[in-house]
C-alpha cells in the first residue's frame, strides 16, 4: 500500500480536482461569473437601465456610505443574523435530541417540522403577515376571543416590534433545517459512546455536554456557518412582512439593496451594497474559521 | 438497508433524467397544451404560406415572415391574462404574418423581470409595467409619434399626453395605457350617524375628525393615511397640493422642501398625533383601509376610483380632496396613469423591420379601439385614456363615467423627471420619518429634496 | 435505551414535542381556514376564527382561473431535476474535500463559501447574461443548472462533512477487496452517510421547490412558468385573493409531503440499520 500510495501521488495531488470537477464547473460558470460581474458594476457608473456606462469610479461607494440610514441597515442585519442564528441553534439542538428519541410524538413531530419546509418562504411570509395584523389578524382574533387582552394588539406598527416579529418569523423557518441537519449528525453518533457513559453512571447533562456536543461539533459548525449565510442574504421575509417600512428601521441589506436597484433604480449603489455585505460577511467568516482553529490547536 | 438506498438513488437519477428529457421536451409538450388557440393560429398561418409556397421556396419575401412582437403587460388582477390573451389573438387572427409574444407579469416584480432584461439588450417590443424616464438617457425608447396612428394619438386625453413629455428632452417616450383618480370617500353611515358632511377645507377635516372620534370614543378612525412604501408619495399630492406646493415647480424643478410642502406635512402629522387616523400610517396600505372603510371602522379616506366596486354593499360619499382655504389654494385631485412604451433596436438584439413596426402600429389601433379597450378598462375598475374609450365607457357603465370630468382636471406625478422614481421612494421615506416621529417635516423634506438634486 | 434518562426527560420530551408542533400547525391552520372563506368573510374586520360557510369550491375553482397543473409539473421537473444534479455533483466534491489532502484545498473550502456570500437578487443581470450567452433563457433546462449550481456549497460542505464522520477503516477494507476508489464510494461510503444525503436531498429540493426571483426572470413563457411565479397572479393591482393565494399554497404543500413522509421512512430505516453496524 506504501509503495502504491508513493507511486501515486503525483497522481494523487490533482485526484482531488478531478473529483470536484462538475462542482467547479457549474460554480465557475454559473455563480462566479456573475459575481465577477457585479463587483465590476459597483465600481462603474451605471445608467438607470442598468448599462455600464464607465468603469473606474468609487461613486457608488461614496453615494451609499453617504445614506443617513446606512449604518442603522447594516445594524439591521448584524442583529437579524446573529439573533435567528443564535435562537435557531439552541431550539434546534434541543429538538434534534428530542427527535433522536423512541416515543410516540417523535413521527408526528418530525413530519410537522418538515411542513414550514415544504412550503415556500413567500407564503409562509404571507401568512405570518396576515396572522399578525392588527385589524383583523387571527392572532389578535385568538387574544381578544380568549381573554388575554382587550384590545387589538399593534404588532407591525413601531419598528421595534416588527422587527422581533420579523425574528420570529425567521427563526420558524430556520429551525426545522437546522434540526434536520443536526440530527443527521447525532444519528451518526455511535450509542456504545453512551452505553458505555450509562454504565459509568453518567447524567443527562454530563452526556450532553461530554458526548453528544463535543461529536455534534462539526455539524454545529457547519450549520453555524451556512445559516448565517442564509440569513443575511434572506430577502422574502423582511420585503413580504414590512418592506423596509417605518423609513428603513426595519430593512436588512438584501430589502435595502433590492429597493435601491429595483424601486430607485440605482443598481450602481446596489452592487456596492452587495459588495459592503459581502465584505461583512467575509469578515464573520474569518474571524469565525480563526476562533474555530484556535479551539483545534488548544 | 444498501438496497433501500440504491432503490432511493436510482428513483433520483430516473427522475433526473426524466426531468432533462422534460425540460427538452417542455417547449413541444407547452405547444399542445395551447393548442386549442394555436393551432387555428397556425393554421391561418400556413394557410397563405402554402399559397405562395413557389416564393418560399426561393427566398422568403420580408412581407411573408412572421412577424414576431414581444408583448410584456402588466397583471391588473387574475383575469388580466385571460382577457389580454383573448385580444392578442383576435389581432392574430386578423393579421396572420404576426404573432404576439404575451407575456404578462404581477406589478410587484415587472420591473425587476423587464430592467434584468433591458440591461441585457433583451427588452421586449412593448412594456406598460414602468416609466419612461428610466430609459431616456440610453435611446432606448421610440417616440410614440413615429410609429402609432395620428387618430389614436389625438384620441388620448390631451392632459394624459402633456404628462408625458419628457421635462429634459420635450419629447414624448410613452402613451398612456390605464388610468385612475384619487378621491375622498366617506362612509355614509358613519357621517349620518354623526351628523357631518364631507369636509371640503382642512379646517372642516379637523372638526369632522374631532367630531367622529368623540362620537364614537376612538371606536372608530376618522381619517386613514397611507404612506406605506408603494403609495408613500402620494402623501405630497393628498396633503401638499391643497396647498399650493407639490413635486415640481412649473418649470419642472424639484421643490420637495418648499413651505408650502412642510405645512401640509405638518398637517399630516397633526391629524395622526391627534390620534384621528390608523395607527399604522406607514405600513397600513389603502387596501387595508378600504377594508376598515367597507367595516364601518373608518370614516373617511382617500384612495383610487376601483373602490366602490370592490365593496358595492358599503353606501359612500364621494368629494374632493380637502384644501387649505387659508392659503388661497384649490382642491386638485390626483389621476394616475400607466404608461406603455415602445423599445427601439438599442435595446433589443433585433433589427426592426418597417412592417414589423406598422405591425406594432396596427395592434395598438387594435388595443385601443374602443371596443378592446373599454370592456378591459370595466373589468380592472380602472379608466380609459382615450376619448372613443369614455364615449363607450358612458354608455356602458355611466357610473363609472362620472369620474371621467374628474379625470380631465386631474394632476399628475411628476414623471416628466427622469429621476421620477427617486423622488417618489425620497417622499414615501419623508413621509414615512415625519409620521414615525423619526424627523420634523423641515428635516424629513429637505433630506428628501438633496437627494433628488444629486 | 428508552430507560437511558429519567422520567422527567420522557416528560420534556412531549412537552417540546406538544409545543413545536402547536406553532406550526397554527399558521397551517389559519391558512386553511382561511382559503374557504369567501371574498366577504376575509375582507371582514374583525376577522373570524373559525370560517362561518364552508366554501370548499375554492379548491375546484382555482384550476379555471390559473394553470395550475402545469405550473406543479414545471416546479416538480425543476426540484427534481436541480436535486438530482446537484447531489450528484456534490457527493464526489464531498468526498474528495473529506478525505484528500490537496494543494489548495482550504482555499477551495473557502472559495466554495464565498461564492454563497451573493444572493442571487443582487446577482440577476449578470445571471442573465450568462444563460443569454448559453442559450438557456426561457428554459428549464438552464434553469435546473443554475439552480443547482447555487446549491453546490451547501451540499458539497454538508456532504463532506458527514463522510468525515465515517471511519476509514470501512472504505479500506473495501479498497483490499479489490473495489476500486469509486466503487468503494458507491458501495460503503454512500449507504453510511444516509441521513446526511437524504437531508442535503432534502434541502436542494426545497430550496429548488422554492426559488422565485430567477424563474421569474428567466422564464417567460406561460406555460413553463413555476407555482411560486404563478401564484402570484392573484395579488393585484386593487386587491389580493387571498383565499386563492391560500388554496394554491395548501394545494402544492400537500403533495410535497407526501414526498417527504415517504423519504423520512428511509431515514428511520437507515437508523436501524446503521445501528448495527456502527
Amino acid at each position: 500500500m506504501k509503495q502504491n500510495g508513493k507511486k501515486k501521488s503525483k497522481f494523487a495531488r490533482f485526484e482531488a480536482y478531478l473529483w470536484m470537477l462538475p462542482t467547479l464547473f457549474l460554480i465557475s460558470v454559473f455563480v462566479l461569473f456573475p459575481v465577477l460581474e457585479s463587483v465590476y458594476m459597483s465600481f462603474s457608473k451605471v445608467s438607470k437601465a442598468g448599462i455600464i456606462k464607465k468603469f473606474g469610479t468609487l461613486d457608488n461607494y461614496r453615494y451609499v456610505l453617504r445614506q443617513p440610514v446606512f449604518p442603522r441597515v447594516i445594524l439591521n442585519t448584524i442583529i437579524w443574523t446573529a439573533v435567528i442564528v443564535a435562537i435557531s441553534i439552541v431550539l434546534s439542538i434541543t429538538l434534534a435530541i428530542v427527535l433522536n428519541e423512541r416515543f410516540k410524538l417523535r413521527r408526528i413531530t418530525r413530519t410537522m417540522l418538515l411542513f414550514p419546509w415544504a412550503t415556500s418562504g413567500f407564503i409562509t411570509a404571507c401568512v405570518w403577515k396576515y396572522a399578525l395584523d392588527y385589524q383583523y389578524g387571527s392572532i389578535n382574533a385568538l387574544l381578544i376571543r380568549t381573554g388575554i387582552v382587550r384590545k387589538n394588539i399593534n404588532f407591525l406598527g413601531h419598528a421595534g416590534s416588527a422587527f422581533a416579529w420579523l425574528i420570529f418569523v425567521g427563526v420558524f423557518v430556520t429551525v426545522p433545517f437546522m434540526t434536520f441537519t443536526l440530527l443527521s449528525g447525532l444519528q451518526s453518533i455511535s450509542s456504545d459512546y453512551y452505553e458505555a457513559a450509562t454504565i459509568d453512571g453518567a447524567t443527562f447533562w454530563s452526556k450532553l455536554f461530554k458526548i453528544t456536543l463535543p461529536l455534534l461539533k462539526p455539524a454545529i459548525n457547519v450549520t453555524i456557518v451556512l445559516n448565517v449565510i442564509y440569513c443575511f442574504n434572506s430577502f422574502v421575509f423582511v420585503h413580504t412582512i414590512t418592506g423596509g417600512a417605518p423609513a428603513h428601521r426595519t430593512d436588512t441589506i438584501m430589502t435595502y439593496l433590492y429597493w435601491m436597484a429595483f424601486s430607485k433604480g440605482n443598481y450602481g449603489a446596489a452592487s456596492a451594497i452587495s459588495v459592503i455585505g459581502f465584505i461583512v460577511l467575509l469578515i464573520f467568516s474569518i474571524i469565525y474559521m480563526n476562533i474555530q482553529m484556535k479551539e483545534e490547536t488548544a | 438497508m444498501k438496497k433501500v438506498l440504491a432503490l432511493l438513488l436510482t428513483l433520483i437519477m430516473a427522475v433526473s433524467l426524466a426531468a432533462c428529457g422534460g425540460a427538452a421536451q417542455s417547449t413541444a409538450e407547452s405547444g399542445q397544451a395551447e393548442e386549442a388557440e394555436e393551432t387555428e393560429t397556425k393554421e391561418e398561418a400556413e394557410a397563405p404560406a402554402e399559397e405562395e409556397a413557389e416564393d418560399a421556396a426561393e427566398e422568403p419575401a420580408a412581407s411573408d415572415e412572421q412577424i414576431v412582437i414581444n408583448f410584456v403587460a402588466a397583471q391588473y388582477s387574475d383575469a388580466t391574462e385571460a382577457y389580454m390573451k383573448k385580444v392578442c389573438e383576435a389581432f392574430e387572427a386578423d393579421h396572420p404574418n404576426v404573432k404576439i409574444n404575451l407575456e404578462v407579469i404581477g406589478w410587484d416584480s415587472i420591473s425587476t423581470t423587464v430592467n434584468t432584461r433591458v440591461a441585457n439588450h433583451q427588452a421586449p417590443d412593448l412594456y406598460n409595467g414602468g416609466s419612461a424616464g428610466e430609459f431616456i438617457e440610453d435611446d432606448f425608447l421610440y417616440r410614440p409619434e413615429d410609429i402609432i396612428s395620428p387618430e389614436l394619438k389625438n384620441d388620448f386625453y390631451e392632459t394624459f399626453w402633456k404628462n408625458n413629455i419628457d421635462a429634459a428632452t420635450g419629447e414624448v417616450y410613452q402613451i398612456p395605457y390605464v388610468a385612475s383618480v384619487r378621491a375622498l370617500y366617506c362612509n355614509k353611515k358613519i357621517m349620518d350617524e354623526v351628523g357631518v358632511q364631507p369636509p371640503k377645507t382642512w379646517d372642516e377635516v379637523r372638526d369632522v375628525c374631532k367630531k367622529i372620534k368623540e362620537y364614537y370614543n376612538g371606536e372608530v378612525y376618522p381619517w386613514g393615511i397611507d404612506a406605506s412604501s408603494t403609495e408613500g408619495q402620494t402623501t405630497i399630492a393628498y396633503y401638499c397640493w391643497s396647498n399650493g406646493g407639490g413635486y415640481v415647480d412649473e418649470d419642472f424643478n424639484y421643490i420637495l422642501n418648499c413651505p408650502a410642502n412642510v405645512e401640509g406635512f405638518e398637517y399630516m402629522k397633526e391629524l395622526y398625533d391627534n390620534g384621528w387616523t390608523n395607527e399604522n400610517p406607514t405600513s397600513e396600505t389603502r387596501d387595508d383601509m378600504q377594508k376598515l372603510v367597507a367595516a364601518d371602522k373608518m370614516a373617511m379616506l382617500v384612495t383610487a376610483c376601483f373602490f366602490p366596486a370592490l365593496y358595492p354593499d358599503t353606501e359612500l360619499y364621494i368629494s374632493d380632496i380637502p384644501y387649505n382655504d387659508k392659503t388661497q389654494s384649490s382642491s386638485s385631485t390626483l389621476a394616475v396613469q400607466d404608461a406603455l412604451i415602445f423599445f427601439n433596436e438599442n435595446a433589443k438584439a433585433t433589427e426592426d423591420s418597417p412592417e414589423k413596426l406598422q405591425a406594432i402600429s396596427e395592434f395598438c389601433d387594435f388595443f385601443y379601439a374602443p371596443d378592446n379597450y373599454t370592456p378591459f378598462m370595466i373589468q380592472e375598475g380602472l379608466l380609459p385614456a382615450t376619448n372613443s374609450g369614455a364615449e363607450k365607457l358612458a354608455k356602458d357603465d355611466p357610473e363609472k363615467a362620472a369620474y371621467m370630468s374628474v379625470l380631465e382636471g386631474g394632476k399628475f406625478y411628476a414623471r416628466s423627471k427622469q429621476n421620477w422614481k427617486d423622488c417618489s421612494t425620497a417622499c414615501a421615506d419623508a413621509a414615512q420619518n415625519v409620521l414615525s416621529g423619526l424627523q420634523t417635516p423641515q428635516e424629513a423634506l429637505d433630506e428628501a429634496q438633496a437627494s433628488v438634486e444629486e | 435505551m428508552s430507560d437511558r434518562y429519567s422520567k422527567v426527560f420522557r416528560i420534556a420530551l412531549y412537552v417540546i414535542s406538544a409545543i413545536t408542533c402547536l406553532v406550526i400547525l397554527y399558521p397551517y391552520l389559519v391558512m386553511f381556514f382561511s382559503s374557504v372563506k369567501g371574498m366577504n368573510e376575509i375582507y371582514r374586520i374583525p376577522g373570524t376564527l373559525w370560517p362561518e360557510k364552508w366554501n370548499l369550491s375554492n379548491y375546484r375553482t382555482i384550476w379555471e382561473h390559473i394553470p395550475l397543473t402545469y405550473y406543479f409539473r414545471n416546479s416538480a421537473i425543476v426540484a427534481c431535476g436541480a436535486t438530482a444534479l446537484s447531489i450528484t455533483c456534490a457527493i464526489p466534491t464531498g468526498y474528495a474535500l473529506a478525505r484528500m489532502s490537496f494543494p489548495g484545498k482550504k482555499g477551495f473550502m473557502q472559495f466554495i463559501i464565498i461564492t454563497q456570500m451573493f444572493a442571487p437578487v443582487v446577482l440577476l443581470v449578470g445571471i442573465y447574461r450568462i444563460m443569454l450567452t448559453l442559450h438557456l433563457t426561457n428554459n428549464l433546462f438552464g434553469l435546473i443548472l443554475l439552480i443547482a449550481a447555487f446549491n453546490q456549497a451547501f451540499s458539497s460542505w454538508l456532504l463532506s462533512g458527514t463522510f468525515a464522520t465515517i471511519s476509514k477503516e470501512l472504505e479500506e477494507a473495501a479498497t483490499i477487496d479489490g473495489c476500486s476508489r469509486l466503487q468503494a464510494v458507491i458501495r460503503v461510503i454512500i449507504p453510511l452517510a444516509a441521513p446526511g444525503i437524504v437531508t442535503a436531498v432534502i434541502h436542494a429540493f426545497i430550496g429548488a421547490w422554492n426559488e422565485y426571483t430567477l424563474t421569474l426572470v428567466l422564464i417567460s413563457d406561460t406555460y413553463k412558468k413555476s407555482l411560486n411565479v404563478g401564484i402570484r397572479a392573484f395579488f393585484g393591482y386593487t386587491n389580493i385573493e387571498w383565499w386563492y393565494v391560500f388554496t394554491a399554497s395548501l394545494l402544492t404543500t400537500i403533495p410535497i409531503l407526501f414526498l417527504f413522509q415517504a423519504i423520512d421512512k428511509y431515514i428511520v430505516g437507515g437508523l436501524t440499520a446503521g445501528g448495527v453496524k456502527g
